[in-house]
């Protein structure tokens, strides 16, 4: 499955917040066909109460999502800002994060795609491949880093 | 196997619960704990709990913990990362010795 193309990555990113961040992701996963146009809304106000910046491998990260009724099929954006991003951390919001990738995921219900959470996972406890995606040159790379995680 | 029920909480009910549910299955399974997952979002912890038979809430995103009294609440999200698997099996192998 195609979980993302180039259009969906944005390097060097010129964003500031995780509003910010996550309003660029979306419009390009609405553009591509992956959310709806509520999607970006609901992830900004999801985040708000219920943050998603994790301690994951060598780097901080974070993965915004919502429910599934704004998802048309599962996707992946990613988000590399050019200065890192302040998200606050799952499960203790009052802790801060500065946060160097975003990854603003689309997914269905966990049902549906337990195997794709479960190499997602694995993708994000992975330091030499979260350094891969972040000192990527070009877009084409992540794509082939993330399409290619089942293997 | 011992059978259990665990409760996985995040955000959505979705995406963290699950990634973090299915590993806290296979970690489980190792000591001999066939677990039942149930995935919610912090507004069903009450509800779930009412329905009976929880041994454990693993969480990743905050909820009221009087919605759930006298049920171990273990703090996952250092299974989801990677991170910290460890402290959490130990929590959770201590939580439930008794089960």
């Amino acid at each position: 499955m195609e979980l993302l193309n180039e259009s969906l990555i944005c390097l060097q990113a010129d964003v500031k917040t995780a509003e910010e961040a996550i309003q660029l992701a979306a419009d390009k996963l609405f553009q591509a066909g992956f959310v709806t146009s509520e999607y970006a809304q609901a992830v900004i106000d999801r985040e708000k109460n219920y943050p998603t910046g994790l301690a994951a491998a060598g780097y901080n990260i974070a993965i915004p999502h919502t429910n599934p009724e704004f998802v048309v099929k599962p996707g992946i954006a990613v988000v590399i800002p050019k200065e890192p991003i302040t998200f606050s951390m799952m499960g203790t919001p009052d802790t801060k994060l500065e946060c160097k990738m975003i990854f603003p995921l689309a997914m269905e219900s966990p049902d549906k795609q337990l195997q794709l959470l479960m190499r997602l996972m694995k993708f994000f406890q992975n330091e030499e491949v979260l350094q891969q995606v972040y000192e990527a040159k070009e877009e084409s790379t992540i794509v082939n880093l993330l399409n290619g995680m089942e293997n | 196997m011992k059978r259990i029920k665990i409760l996985s909480v995040c955000g959505s009910g979705t995406v963290s619960s699950a990634m973090v549910g299915q590993k806290i299955k296979e970690m489980l399974a190792e000591h001999g704990y066939d677990c039942q997952i149930e995935e919610v979002n912090p507004g069903m912890v009450a509800g779930a709990v009412g329905n009976g038979g929880v041994d454990l809430i693993a969480f990743t995103s905050p909820f009221d913990p009087k919605d759930a009294v006298g049920i171990p609440q273990i703090n996952s999200v250092g299974v989801l990362t990677g991170m910290d698997e460890e402290s959490f099996l130990e929590a959770a192998l201590e939580a439930l010795k008794n089960k």
